[in-house]
């Protein structure tokens, strides 16, 4: 049974990364859902470990590039929720979760598919 | 306000018993504001034993207004009657009402309480009152070096202050005599400074047992 994955996407950057994946003709695997927020200074650990808790394997957020976040710092606010995120699930001995963040450009379509690719393998791999 | 931080994740998990049923139960004041026992923390928290593959049995979480009041735990009665053990995310008069209150369940603490504290910026808490029961404020102009002074001197500022830092930590750690030096001096009060205090009176902290407060006028 293939992992289920939970993309979390700003609308700036990220975004629009996805949207270059698209003109070049690259879909999401469809074990991948999406969610958009304003700004990923608003990802919280809160729900990002409901989103775990309620069937999701893994959990992949993607930011822009470091010092080129719209609304200054939300990239690294949210860097340091996943960190949190990730010491906690050690912590918790809890196995087959996954949280990761990636940082990507507007015209990154390419670079934002390995990534995403990368993080797939991960679960999938490391999930058994 | 109280102070306290989570304990780390894997003694909490450790604490729990491998099945049955567990309520999580926040507290939506002090520890809500130090970001360590509130709603969000009890469905963080919840979340993490849900996932855990140690404990394997329900896990609701609630919250309540104060867990260090009786009338508030009425509300838990039900749900702590369907529930093996209860894990507190108060302060510790907070676990140790719901452990009265609650008789016949297993209370256990979630939270390590530090101390009675302000909220300075993001993040940062620093400890103001010892709760020492012979309050000196009057004299220090509103800095208490009971708690501020490292070594609670009564009579500062001692040789290891140094450009206004104390030598137990040079880089992060003000001289709590140097601040009521200063404040004394803003305030035209300079001459306090010379008044040498008596030794501290420690009956009225923690002395002979646990400190009680009784109102006669309040009494019913």
């Amino acid at each position: 049974m293939p992992k289920k994955i939970l993309l979390i996407h700003c609308a700036e950057n990220s975004k629009r990364a996805l949207s270059r994946m698209q003109q070049l003709g690259i879909t999401l695997p469809p074990e991948i859902q999406t969610i958009e927020i304003p700004c990923n200074g608003r990802v919280g650990t809160e729900a990002l470990l409901e989103h775990l808790g309620n069937g999701f394997d893994g959990v992949l957020v993607a930011a822009c590039h470091k010092q080129n976040c719209r609304h200054l710092d939300g990239n690294l606010r949210a860097e340091k929720r996943v960190a949190g995120i990730k010491q906690l699930l050690t912590g918790a001995s809890i196995s087959g979760k996954f949280v990761d963040i990636v940082f990507t450009g507007p015209g990154e379509g390419r670079g934002l598919q390995q990534k995403i690719k990368a993080f797939i393998n991960q679960v999938n791999k490391d999930g058994i | 306000m109280i102070t306290a931080r989570q304990k780390p994740i894997n003694e909490i998990i450790d604490l729990l018993p491998d099945s049955g049923s567990l309520l999580v139960v926040g507290c939506n004041t002090c520890v809500t504001i130090c970001l360590a026992g509130g709603e969000k923390e009890v469905n963080v928290l919840c979340s993490l034993v849900k996932m855990s593959d140690k404990f394997t049995g329900r896990v609701r979480g609630v919250s309540v207004e104060r867990q260090c009041d009786n009338e508030f735990l009425e509300e838990l009665e039900e749900d702590a009657a369907a529930h093996d053990v209860i894990l507190s995310m108060a302060c510790g008069v907070g676990v140790q009402m719901m452990s009265d209150y609650f008789k016949g369940r297993i209370v256990l603490p979630a939270l390590n309480t530090l101390f009675m504290g302000s909220n300075e910026e993001a993040g940062y808490w620093l400890e103001r009152c010892l709760g020492c029961g012979d309050c000196i404020l009057d004299r220090t102009g509103g800095i208490c070096p009971r708690t501020r002074c490292s070594k609670g001197l009564m009579n500062g500022p001692c040789g290891g202050s140094q450009n206004g830092m104390c030598e137990v930590d040079l880089e992060n750690l003000d001289c709590g005599w140097n601040l009521i030096y200063n404040r004394l001096k803003e305030l035209n009060m300079l001459s306090r400074m010379m008044e040498i205090q008596p030794p501290r009176d420690w009956s009225t902290s923690h002395d002979g047992g646990p400190r009680k407060l009784t109102r006669e006028d309040v009494k019913l």
